[in-house]
């Protein structure tokens, strides 16, 4: 059976009986992983505290982080401090300077796009060996609405299509704040169609695909991971 | 002659009011017509078979090469009727036997007080 995630859900972090509602309909909509966005100075047991309610409800939970980055020194300053702390780590690309920068930097996992920015779309360059990935949160097409639909719809395709055509990996999130805002996986699988992704595409962009990112990165995050393909397996004692 | 192909959806709204079949036929109709215009409402023929307003569920029936449009129409509709709304696709079928079936959905949702907004 396939497995879905949900890469960005964002449940009010004060209240756990908000978050465990959500965790349950996530479950019930057949998600078998989530991540949770955190404050970048949410302590570690609150951390601990949300994913212990995702996980009663049946839910694997990944800690992430949202990085809102301007310039250049902010994003690397901001990573230096986090990386290690949050299995996810999402940049959201204000300037073309910034996401530059996060196409290159391997400690970036997701970079998403403001579309209301520019009419243009921001420069994505052709993704290397690093594992980035293009976020596309629903959100902008449910909850926000500074732009005409259409326009934010064709938008995004434009985005995808560009990212298809440089390699990127796509991730289709829900970015859900609230109970509202949850669709379940083939439903969002389809608003990805509608996107400009092909059936498979599509699934793979809420199954496989982050799946896969919250795996390697929480082999990244272990105590036996040394570096690219580098793995301790013991030490021994001279 | 052969028949039209058909998929039947079944489909579970929530909202912080009961919600009556023509208003969720309304919207539906509006929500398919506003993404893809006439012929796509044409093409997808969305029509609602039966309405369960206790449990707020509806079938809806659709052409079969339009199923994930019509999911994906359902997943964008946010109101109705002025309200928030959100409808989600519990199962699908080729036929009405087969949705009735399945058991899984009378575990939909958990927790049926948490979904009604406040």
């Amino acid at each position: 059976m396939t497995k879905f995630a949900d890469l960005h859900l964002k449940p009010p972090i004060g209240n756990p009986a908000a978050q465990k509602e959500m965790a349950e309909l996530a479950c019930c909509l057949g998600y078998s992983l989530v991540a949770v966005g955190f404050h970048p100075r949410d302590r570690d047991e609150e951390v601990n505290r949300v994913k212990k309610t995702f996980l009663e409800a049946g839910l694997d939970l990944a800690s992430r982080v949202d990085i809102s980055a301007t310039s250049r020194t902010e994003l690397l300053k901001e990573l230096r401090a986090l990386r290690r702390d949050f299995e996810i780590v999402a940049i959201e690309c204000k300037s073309n300077e910034a996401l530059s920068i996060a196409q290159r930097d391997s400690r970036v996992d997701v970079i998403y796009l403001d579309t209301a920015l520019s009419s243009r779309g921001l420069p994505l360059n052709r993704a290397g060996s690093s594992s980035i990935h293009l976020e596309i949160n629903m959100s902008t097409l449910t909850e926000t609405r500074r732009l005409p639909e259409h326009v934010q719809i064709a938008r995004i395709r434009k985005e995808i299509a560009k990212a298809k055509q440089n390699r990127f990996r796509i991730v289709i999130s829900s970015g859900a704040d609230d109970l509202m805002y949850l669709r379940a996986p083939r439903d969002v699988a389809a608003v990805g169609m509608l996107l400009g992704l092909d059936r498979e595409e599509a699934l793979r962009s809420i199954s496989s695909i982050p799946i896969s990112l919250v795996n390697k990165n929480r082999v990244k995050l272990g105590s036996r991971y040394a570096g690219e393909n580098v793995r301790i397996i013991g030490i021994r004692d001279e | 002659m052969n028949r039209r192909g058909r998929r039947y959806l079944l489909v579970k709204i929530v909202a912080n009011k009961a919600m009556t079949k023509k208003a969720f036929s309304l919207s539906l109709v509006a929500a398919v017509e506003h993404l893809f215009g006439h012929i796509g409402l044409a093409e997808i023929s969305p029509q609602i078979v039966s309405y369960d307003q206790e449990c707020s569920t509806a079938l809806v029936k659709c052409s079969r090469e339009s199923v994930q449009k019509l999911r994906s129409t359902l997943a964008l509709i946010t109101e109705i009727e002025n309200s928030p709304a959100a409808a989600f696709v519990l199962r699908t079928s080729g036929t009405i036997r087969g949705l009735r079936q399945r058991p899984s959905i009378k575990r939909f949702p958990p927790n049926p007080d948490a979904l009604i907004l406040v």
